[in-house]
């Protein structure tokens, strides 16, 4: 139920996210090289970012973050894509929805704005466990796209 | 939350962290490289870890953070590790102590998660550009079965 209701949350919100994340992501000094990415591509890369993240909240399996981010690795790779980019790319999506759950997510789970404080136990948890389980994902996601990256930079080239 | 508990869980801890965290990657299967480079000196590095966290939960001092990975990054590309490991062993440091936090009552988790975040975060960057840049200096090819290298040129 919570789980559910989490993953909603991120589902209904992946497009604001998305639209933030990726304005960051071309103006941001740690990230040039995205520049010369076709935009529909980075934005639907963020977007099915979000997506993957609630869906795996709903349903916390490894194979389909594995699946996903080793592809996205080996794509960064061939494009020539710095590692270091795209890790802090998730870094800079990671921020955005945690200044999302932040700003919103209290109103979220409570039905109106209120403080930290005016919470009931049961609400600050939800929140707080949103944030661990964002964590859990981000950092997998990482590993299998250093993964996948690491895989293609491996294979003989043409 | 401010970040005095952390920083004396952080000072009470450190060696059982650092042994938890040692035992982990010589024993995870993400890890296998971290077999073949000296213990001393990963129970050296992952204590390091600890200490620079606590040092910046102090300070905020990204300069010092910068230096510290960097350099960890460029060695471990000279020994070969690949870059995966070597984000998943910060990745594995910073479950270990997300859970003796938890384990010892600190149970703000947002705002755990918060600061252990925005330090883990900058550390694993700068681990892989100074990871990176050595690769640059080196100007290695990718090799099969090598360590992670810079990407083709973009055609």
């Amino acid at each position: 139920m919570l789980g559910q209701r989490l993953m909603q949350m991120i589902k209904d919100h992946a497009e604001t996210l998305t639209k933030e994340a990726l304005q960051d992501l071309l103006t941001n000094p740690r990230t040039p090289s995205f520049r010369k990415v076709p935009r529909e591509e980075m934005q639907e890369r963020i977007h099915a970012l979000y997506a993957n993240l609630g869906n795996w909240i709903g349903d916390p399996k490894d194979d389909a973050v594995r699946a996903a981010y080793e592809d996205w690795g080996r794509k960064r790779f061939r494009q020539g894509i710095p590692i270091s980019e795209i890790v802090y790319t998730l870094i800079l999506a990671k921020q955005h929805l945690r200044r999302y759950i932040r700003d919103h997510g209290l109103v979220e789970f409570s039905g109106d704005r209120v403080t930290p404080d005016e919470l009931v136990p049961v609400q600050l948890h939800a929140v707080q466990e949103l944030n661990v389980m964002v964590g859990e994902f981000f950092d997998r996601a990482l590993y299998y796209l250093a993964r996948g990256y690491e895989e293609a930079a491996c294979l003989p080239r043409p | 939350m401010s970040a005095t508990p952390l920083i004396q869980l952080l000072a009470a801890h450190t060696d059982g962290l650092t042994g938890q965290a040692l035992e982990d990657f010589l024993l995870n299967p993400r890890t296998p490289s971290f077999r073949r480079v000296p213990r001393a000196e990963i129970i050296e590095r992952v204590g390091a870890l600890y200490r620079n966290l606590a040092h910046w939960l102090t300070t905020h001092d990204d300069d010092a953070v910068r230096a510290a990975y960097e350099d960890w990054g460029r060695k471990r590309f000279t020994q070969a590790i690949p870059l995966s490991e070597i984000a998943y062993s910060v990745i594995l440091a910073k479950q270990h102590l997300q859970r003796r936090a938890r384990e010892h009552g600190l149970t703000d988790l947002h705002a755990v998660e918060a600061l252990l975040g925005e330090f883990f975060d900058r550390a694993l960057y700068y681990l892989v550009r100074g990871y990176e840049m050595q690769a640059a200096t080196a100007s290695l090819e990718p090799q099969p079965g090598g360590p992670i290298v810079h990407p083709p040129s973009p055609r």
